[in-house]
């Protein structure tokens, strides 16, 4: 059995910010998942393979050239193009069938995920951190490295959400996922925007592959791990609800964060699950879900 | 006159269904071309293959001196159709002002884009005042004139409509009638698809009679102010 | 090329069936002396077979694209491993336990999505969220389940002096189960039932005027879909004589979605075919790659799902 720790107001604030960093690298993943799901309605189950993709690129440039950040970039860059390619050649097929959508993108994720098992094996990697030193934060010393990882995804959340409520793209994407023929008849090229946020997405997912590789170690199926948390966030949080994301995510993170203080983390992360369970069946529109979004 | 839109053997398909069958029918520049009959007869049908919002047609639509009939929806729009469905389909959580916004393409600098609404608000005073309501806020009668404002923000040279007094109450039909006035005076060229033959007759230059996806009858406006076509193709 | 395929498809229908189903029997029944070595692989095969045929049911006739197959299948592995080594008592006692397990299981899932109607999207999701509790589920609770070390080994008994422990009687014992749960299944779906199944499918709507208990009917396929996967999943860890996390892990989850994608979905002789056919060409890969046999059996999978949705039996069978 455990005990009850006794919490200090230090590792209380130690709890805290690992929860938020946490946090944020599902909201990373979440997003981009809702994006892809609000807009087309495909349940991308490539999309962890993406992450997956994002946190190997990152190690591979660290081993040529021992920089974290060019990895983390050049990552980045390259699994968008992978994700614009795919996107361009093999989904849009397959966008009006939710079940081919399923099953072609599982398909995809799976010979991702294989491919980097035959190279790499199933071992799994570590990266060492680019910022090893900690700084003073409320009281305690917290590893630089993870404030980045926030700071990263609170710029991310406030770009994103810029975007999608401030710009012509965003009203386009709005009016694409919300009635898709009307916007065509309005002069939207919406295969364009199906393309833009599926690649953003994907880009998302790379992202979050990169920053975590430091944080966690990587192994081929890591994707799938944080996917199905994914999923389930986007569902608690409204599916295509890009604030309901970020605030299930956040939440989720401290969960998992000060969780473990009573249960094992695979307890935490089951009642997470079956918290999602009975949100499927008694809200599926989540919190922040709009009863117009796509179904 | 020059012929602006040409439809040449039009035969359209809802799933293995056809709705559409050799329909052939023209448009000059600046006419007002009215297709008419009763529900179910492919009236909508025959506006939404025009623009390519159909699951799959057959023959062909010139317009100007383009094959359109292979174009998406998004490419027939910027080439200056503009397209006003008959459930209206305003974005319910965008402003009036959105719902207009959306509708100009992004190439228009934003210069001209104020002009344009300011336009469409001078000509529609209610969705002036009503410029920051969300879409879904507006009675039916607004939501038409959105509807049409946001075919009208972009100046087109075809406008196309589908049952503008369809579902509205009949004081309201007489703005919407006296809104559609003040549209065909202009250079613009429009086709009309409509129930509501008496009330449109004033307006149009031509019409066509639409039985069961087939054009039936065709003349102008005196020949189809006949009550005996009226009963044959109309009354229900 | 359509003429090709228009060619193989009336071949297989039609002059050649009754042979080709004839020389199927009969390589199925000479495993053991043609190839003495593969038995323990055969056995496998033919039970991942039986297993196929239960997703398909699922998914296949009622349209209930389950991300939890492995829960159930390993729900009966672990529950026979968890009598005999754990209790102490019969392997036999196993098979009856297991399947009503899941048919409780299947029921407490399932019938509030079942009824609810969620739609596919969210019962992928539903049942993605079910499979993940499961395995987590296993892992953790050591005390139950054995955590990652599993429940085993053990041999199953004999049966009227014969040692189904050996390699050889345990096989024909799957292949007598296997023909016969597979040969009632085939019986249900082409009753009645399967013809209300399929209208259902069809038209949803359509059946309730007609005073069809939709529901109920898509119920009893959802259970008779989990009874028989536990069912398999009993005769497996008969098989291996371990219960292990891997039995319901989401890769065997996807190993048979796969199966029946390449199959053709509601077909239930495609998709035991396939499984079938793809545990020995993995056999066989793995033996030429060991790393790669997985992400090729991916490629053929897209491949499957991009140009050949209907599966291979769909291709010989054309629309029908």
């Amino acid at each position: 059995m455990y005990e009850i720790p006794l919490i200090t107001a230090d590792n209380f604030i130690t709890y805290a910010l690992n929860g938020l960093s946490r946090g944020m690298i599902i909201f990373l993943v979440a997003s981009g998942l809702s994006l892809i799901f609000g807009l087309i309605g495909l349940i991308n189950f490539a999309h962890g393979s993406m992450l997956a993709l994002g946190g190997y690129g990152t190690y591979i440039v660290i081993q040529a050239t021992g920089n974290f950040w060019l990895g983390l970039i050049v990552s980045v860059v390259l699994v968008t193009l992978l994700g614009f390619a795919l996107e361009r050649k093999l989904l849009y097929w397959i966008y009006d069938e939710p079940l081919l959508g399923f099953l072609g993108t599982f398909g995809i994720g799976l010979v991702i995920e294989e491919a980097i098992a035959v190279y790499f094996g199933s071992r799994s990697y570590t990266v060492s951190s680019p910022l090893p030193e900690s700084v003073q934060v409320l009281g305690v010393s917290y590893p630089s490295y993870r404030l980045f990882v926030i700071l990263v995804g609170a710029l991310v959340a406030l770009g994103i959400g810029a975007l999608l409520t401030k710009t012509r793209l965003g009203l386009e994407i709005h009016a694409t996922a919300n009635r898709q023929s009307t916007a065509e008849i309005l002069g939207v090229d919406t295969a364009r925007i199906y393309t833009i946020t599926f690649v953003l997405g994907t880009g998302l997912a790379a992202l979050a592959g990169a920053l975590t590789a430091p944080i966690t170690s990587m192994y081929p199926t890591i994707g799938l791990d944080y996917i199905t948390m994914a999923f389930l966030v986007i569902i608690v949080g409204g599916m295509g609800s890009f604030k309901g994301s970020l605030v299930v995510s956040l939440i989720v993170g401290q969960i998992i964060a000060f969780g473990w203080l009573v249960l094992a983390p695979t307890y935490v992360r089951i009642l997470i699950f079956a918290a999602a369970m009975v949100f499927i069946l008694y809200k599926p529109r989540g919190f922040f879900g709009k009863p117009e979004v796509h179904e | 006159m020059s012929e602006l839109l040409s439809v040449d053997g039009l035969n359209a398909f809802y799933g293995d269904s056809q709705v559409l069958f050799d329909v052939s029918l023209s448009l000059d520049t600046n006419d007002v071309v009215g297709v008419f009959g009763r529900n179910g007869m492919g009236k909508t049908t025959l506006l939404n293959s025009l623009v390519n919002r159909i699951d799959r047609k057959t023959g062909t639509v010139t317009y100007g001196d383009r094959d359109i009939s292979e174009w998406s929806t998004h490419e027939i729009i910027r080439e200056g159709i503009a397209y006003v469905p008959e459930e209206r389909e305003i974005y319910p959580a965008l402003t009036v002002r959105e719902n207009l916004d959306l509708a100009l393409s992004s190439s228009v600098p934003d210069e001209v884009r104020e002009d344009r609404i300011e336009n469409v608000f001078g000509q529609f005073e209610r969705l002036g005042e009503r410029h920051d309501q969300r879409g879904g806020t507006l009675s039916g009668g607004e939501q038409q004139m959105l509807a049409i404002g946001r075919a009208l923000v972009t100046d087109p040279d075809l406008l196309l409509l589908d049952e503008p007094t369809e579902g509205l109450a009949p004081v309201i039909i007489d703005d919407v009638v006296d809104i559609l006035e003040s549209l065909v005076t202009g250079d613009r060229s429009v086709l009309i698809v409509e129930q509501n033959i008496k009330r449109m007759l004033p307006l149009i230059d031509r019409g066509y009679m639409i039985q069961t996806g087939q054009i039936v009858d065709e003349g102008d406006s005196e020949y189809l102010a006949q009550e005996e076509i009226h009963e044959k193709y109309l009354t229900v | 090329m359509s003429d090709t395929i228009a060619d193989i498809r009336g071949f297989a229908r039609g002059t050649a069936r009754r042979p080709l189903l004839a020389l199927g029997v009969l390589l199925v029944l000479a495993v053991p002396f043609l190839f003495p070595s593969q038995s323990d692989l055969a056995t496998e095969a033919l039970i991942f077979g039986l297993f196929a045929i239960s997703v398909d049911i699922a998914l296949g006739y009622a349209g209930l694209l389950t991300l939890a197959p492995a829960a159930f299948f390993g729900l009966g592995s672990y529950t026979v491993a968890k009598i005999v080594v754990d209790y102490d008592m019969s392997f036999w006692l196993g098979f009856p336990v297991a399947i009503v397990l899941a048919l409780l299981l299947a029921f407490a899932v399932g019938y509030i999505p079942i009824k609810r109607r969620i739609g596919h999207v969210y019962f992928v999701l539903f049942t993605l969220a079910f499979g993940a509790i499961v395995y987590d589920f296993t892992f953790v609770t050591t005390s139950l389940t054995g955590g990652s070390d599993g429940l085993g080994f053990f041999s199953p008994p004999d049966l009227f002096g014969i040692d189904l422990g050996a390699q050889t009687p345990y096989y024909y014992f799957t292949l007598l189960l296997v023909a016969v749960v597979g040969f009632g299944t085939y019986v249900l779906i082409k009753s009645d039932y399967g013809d209300v199944l399929h209208a259902t499918r069809q038209n949803e709507l359509r059946m309730r005027y007609l005073g069809y208990d939709t529901n109920r009917e898509l119920m009893i396929a959802w259970l008779i879909s989990a009874g028989i996967s536990a069912f398999a999943g009993a005769m497996y860890v008969g098989s291996v004589g371990i219960a292990s996390p891997s039995d319901v892990s989401f890769a065997l989850t996807g190993d048979v979605i796969i199966w029946i994608i390449v199959g053709g979905t509601g077909t239930l002789l495609g998709p035991f075919a396939a499984a079938i056919g793809l545990v020995f060409t993995q056999e066989i890969l793995q033996s030429v790659w060991l790393e790669g046999y997985r992400m090729l059996l991916g490629i053929l999978f897209v491949v499957f799902v991009f140009v050949l949705p209907d599966g291979l039996m769909g291709l010989i069978r054309g629309d029908e």
